[in-house]
């Protein structure tokens, strides 16, 4: 094969699997300059598609794992934001019902939020951070396992933004019942917070179009674990409704607490059939 | 030695093959061919995906250089590489003596 032809298939192979910008440009770079340091190293080189290949499966692995560690940070970030207004908000309230929002509908939409989506962006987020972490000396995962990893990373941070989102609306609803620098701070700071959740999703994005065909099952959350556990997945739902309905319990004392109890152990199960299998958290 | 059994080692030889001085990529696999009186045999092109693996990793570190009219890219062991060798020769020593001790 001729150095042109083959120089030509690589840049090929190279953008078939992803790999575009500057970094194909720095590999077509050393290829040429490999292939044309004697005549027969065209032929030694490997195909180009095993090549291109090689360097995907790496840079997807390695893409993909600080992507991961790039949106936990993000979402550790908007994490401490929403938890410090959730809790101001009682101290800047008037204690007014769910019910007396601006626009009643908007104002119940806004408090199911802040339930709802801080829980989900958590988990997500924590089973995104577990993976990165303990695949972290894998010199390739498996492109399936890869998939699961930035699935897990999307959803934490949708689920993040919309948990911002949700202290905003419920900020702008709940105005007449709130002090003005609570409204102004979870606004301004929740659309400021969002920002670095976006940029993150981008990286995620990006990661995403390295094409891997490393070869391997994309494994569940009990390949995650710092600890063996039995491979049973409603075993391990049924233990989580267990100790956060009894958290649920404890935090809300005995006039709220039975409610919250049975509401959250509610939202663990709605939450395993829902997203269970998108998370891996079920096969 | 076939291509498949070096993949799991390749990391370690390019370490040891640039202890000695910066080397570009070309440079790089004919020490490796002539250290090994040629039993190390593998697809040139797949040094390429190491070294810039190695590099993310900060055991390398790259800068284009220009030689004979031709831009190439020229690979030097960091600090943290130079302990890294340290520490995989010595795992290899004590893999190989166990090996040793079982097969012969």
């Amino acid at each position: 094969m001729s150095v042109e032809r083959y120089l030509d298939d690589l840049e090929r192979a190279l953008r078939d699997v992803g790999i575009r910008g500057a970094l194909q440009r720095r590999i077509m770079l050393e290829a040429e300059d490999h292939v044309r340091s004697d005549p027969g190293a065209v032929d030694r080189f490997g195909s180009p598609r095993e090549v291109a290949q090689l360097f995907a499966d790496e840079l997807a692995t390695d893409r993909s794992r600080r992507a991961a560690l790039a949106s936990f940070a993000a979402l550790a970030a908007a994490g401490m934001f929403f938890a410090a207004g959730w809790l101001l908000a009682v101290t800047a309230g008037d204690g007014a019902d769910i019910f007396s929002a601006e626009i009643p509908a908007l104002g119940v939409l806004a408090a199911l939020g802040m339930l709802v989506c801080p829980q989900i962006a958590l988990v997500a987020g924590v089973l995104a951070l577990l993976r990165a972490t303990r695949r972290r000396h894998d010199r390739v995962v498996p492109a399936a396992g890869l998939g699961l990893l930035l699935t897990r990373a999307r959803v934490a941070l949708v689920f993040g933004a919309l948990s911002l989102a949700s202290l905003a609306l419920y900020a702008v609803e709940f105005r007449a019942h709130l002090a003005g620098w609570f409204t102004l701070g979870a606004t301004v700071g929740g659309a400021a917070l969002t920002l670095p959740l976006i940029l993150t999703a981008q990286t995620v994005r990006s990661a995403a179009s390295i094409r891997s065909t490393a070869p391997g099952d994309a494994g569940d959350v009990f390949d995650d674990l710092p600890i063996r556990l039995p491979r049973r997945p409603w075993l391990l739902c049924l233990a989580t409704c267990v100790v956060v309905g009894l958290l649920a319990l404890a935090a809300g004392g005995v006039d709220e607490g039975p409610r919250n109890a049975v509401f959250e152990a509610v939202a663990v199960v709605v939450g395993f059939v829902a997203l269970g299998r998108r998370l891996g958290l079920r096969r | 030695m076939r291509g498949q059994a070096l993949k799991g080692h390749l990391d370690l030889l390019i370490l040891a093959v640039l202890a000695g001085e910066p080397l570009h990529g070309y440079a790089i696999v004919d020490e490796l061919r002539q250290r090994s009186g040629g039993a190390l045999d593998l697809a040139e092109g797949t040094v390429y995906p190491a070294l810039y693996r190695l590099e993310r990793a900060g055991l390398l570190r790259s800068r284009w250089v220009t030689e004979s009219g031709r831009r190439r890219r020229l690979y030097t062991l960091t600090a943290r590489g130079r302990t890294t060798l340290e520490k995989q020769r010595e795992e290899w020593r004590s893999f190989a003596m166990a090996v040793e001790a079982v097969v012969t």
